[in-house]
């Protein structure tokens, strides 16, 4: 048996690196890749020649790349493909289009942006400029006032309650101009007014101490009380005290004070009236009722239709003294919300 | 897959100008064209058919979507291919098997179908199942060299272009590849012979 290293491949006499097996092998498929047949056919002849079992490896190896050229059956994509080409964002587009399409769409995103900053900087500038809803009659001043100054709340109610309608607002227009509250600022502002109840009508007042009922209130007849006070509790007899000699003189409906306990989730104030006398209908139910927030925007002053309201939510439990008589008030607001939809709308 | 017949870098360049212009005729012509090959390409670079499916969808996609990228100085099946590639990889790095248990599960499933498919008298198949593990057991790089050069007739020159390597390391690669392959499909028929010996015993 010759040794593989005596073969030199080139068939010439030039110097060449000496071959084994596989690199004869190797460089025999190189050169039929190449379609050099006769270099083939020389360098077999060499490698038989070295060895017999040469030819059975040269067709193994043969064999074993020779499968490669039978491609592996697959399924036809065609169609998937040109779905998928035609479902993407631009199919089959030339470049001087994609380009343009590109530009524009840039160009339309720049300008959203433009748009986007401008209202942004108006809406922080002028808050109200770009408001498409009604915008919300603000009771800023009556919230503040009532934290500081009672006369100021008075003259902001007259506003307030002259937002409301000439019916309801005559009468409590001319309230008093002076007064002193004692409990402003104290927390969240509760505001009510309503006229004196009807004899069937039980009056009382939250966190009153020893000494006052509502009789009293029901006693000063046809003098409107104002009752102003922190919503936590409020007591009754400070604003009574301050408020109701003065109001005794002005306001010419029959009133009494209501006071409300104001949970977490109510609005943070409000002011309920109902008007009496000569321009609206005698009636013991309250006929506005204004919900007042911190943010002067959410506030709102709701018209209250009578046939809502059912007695029990109007008078709450009979003679009772409890805050538990104020929850009427605050389903009052509820049953607003609820007739409106959803939020408080200014009317 | 209908297999396609081949046809002229000319004629290829006019079936990919209305391709570009929105000839969708053109467009089915040449996926029809190199599909075969693209996919067999890819099905024997990672041996997992569905792989090779959603890989040459995407391919395909990216290439007629981009077709007025294309330089016609270049042939168009090595850009095919260029892109397959890279799909093929991104793809095979987000399906990686999660562990090495998958691994193991993965390739017994090829054993058992190569072992049934021989016991079943089909020796083709078996044979072709065979050349795909045994493709498997190579190298990245040996398996791609050896299927650009002996499936799809690349010189080497192009696989190097095409790979990014210089002509002698790929040979390198395609020579060790070639002795490895016939090595490996060796041991496969030997492990095969004593299997159908032992069947006949069986049955005798």
């Amino acid at each position: 048996m010759k040794d593989f290293n005596d073969i030199r491949p080139d068939g010439g006499g030039a110097p060449a690196p000496m071959l084994g097996a596989d690199s004869l092998i190797n460089r025999i498929l190189d050169a039929e890749a190449e379609g050099e047949v006769l270099e083939v056919r020389e360098l077999v002849r060499s490698g038989e020649a070295a060895d017999a079992a040469f030819r059975a490896r040269l067709d193994a190896t043969r064999t074993a790349v020779g499968e490669l050229s039978l491609l592996p059956r697959g399924p036809d994509l065609t169609a998937r493909i040109l779905a998928r080409v035609e479902a993407s964002d631009r199919p089959f587009v030339v470049r001087p289009e994609r380009v343009r399409a590109r530009r524009g769409r840039m160009l339309a995103a720049c300008g959203a942006l433009a748009v986007l900053s401008l209202v942004a900087g108006v809406q922080r500038l002028w808050p109200d400029a770009l408001s498409w809803s009604t915008p919300s009659r603000p009771v800023t001043d009556l919230v503040a006032a009532a934290r500081s100054d009672v006369s100021v709340t008075l003259d902001s109610i007259q506003g307030a309650f002259a937002q409301v309608g000439t019916d309801l607002s005559s009468p409590v227009s001319r309230l008093a101009r002076q007064a002193t509250d004692a409990s402003a600022g104290r927390g969240r502002v509760a505001i009510a007014l309503m006229p004196l109840p009807s004899e069937e009508m039980a009056v009382a007042t939250p966190g009153v101490g020893d000494g006052f009922d509502g009789a009293d209130v029901r006693a000063s007849g046809s003098r409107g009380v104002l009752a102003l006070g922190g919503a936590e509790v409020y007591d009754s007899r400070l604003e009574l005290g301050a408020l109701g000699s003065r109001l005794a003189t002005d306001l010419p409906v029959r009133g009494a004070q209501l006071s409300a306990q104001v949970p977490g989730d109510a609005p943070k104030a409000m002011l309920a009236a109902v008007g009496l006398g000569p321009v609206l209908e005698p009636s013991a139910r309250p006929q506005a009722l204004m919900l007042l927030g911190e943010n002067p925007v959410t506030c709102a002053m709701h018209r209250v239709e009578p046939e809502r309201l059912t007695d029990e939510m109007v008078d709450g439990p009979r003679g009772g003294t409890s805050p538990r008589l104020l929850l009427p008030w605050l389903d009052l607001s509820r049953l607003i919300l609820e007739a409106d939809g959803k939020e408080p709308r200014p009317q | 897959m209908s297999a396609a017949t081949p046809m002229g870098k000319s004629q290829e360049l006019a079936l990919i100008a209305r391709a570009s212009a929105g000839d969708r005729v053109a467009a089915d012509s040449l996926i029809r064209q190199h599909q075969a090959s693209v996919y067999g390409y890819i099905l024997r670079m990672c041996g997992r058919p569905e792989v090779a499916e959603d890989v040459v969808q995407e391919a395909f996609v990216r290439v007629l979507t981009n077709l007025d990228r294309f330089d016609p100085r270049f042939r168009f099946s090595t850009w095919l291919f260029t892109i397959a590639r890279r799909v093929m990889i991104n793809t095979l790095e987000k399906k990686k098997p999660s562990s090495d248990t998958d691994r193991l599960e993965a390739s017994a499933g090829r054993g058992e179908a190569v072992e049934s498919a021989y016991e079943g008298g089909e020796r083709r198949l078996a044979t072709r199942d065979a050349l795909t593990m045994a493709l498997m057991s190579l190298s990245m790089e040996q398996r791609e060299i050896i299927l650009l050069f002996h499936q799809h007739e690349w010189p080497i020159w192009l696989i190097g272009e095409h790979l990014g390597m210089p002509e002698g390391t790929v040979k390198s690669h395609l020579h060790r590849g070639r002795l490895r392959l016939r090595e490996v499909l060796a041991e496969q028929a030997t492990v095969r012979g004593s299997a159908a010996s032992r069947a006949e015993e069986a049955w005798l």
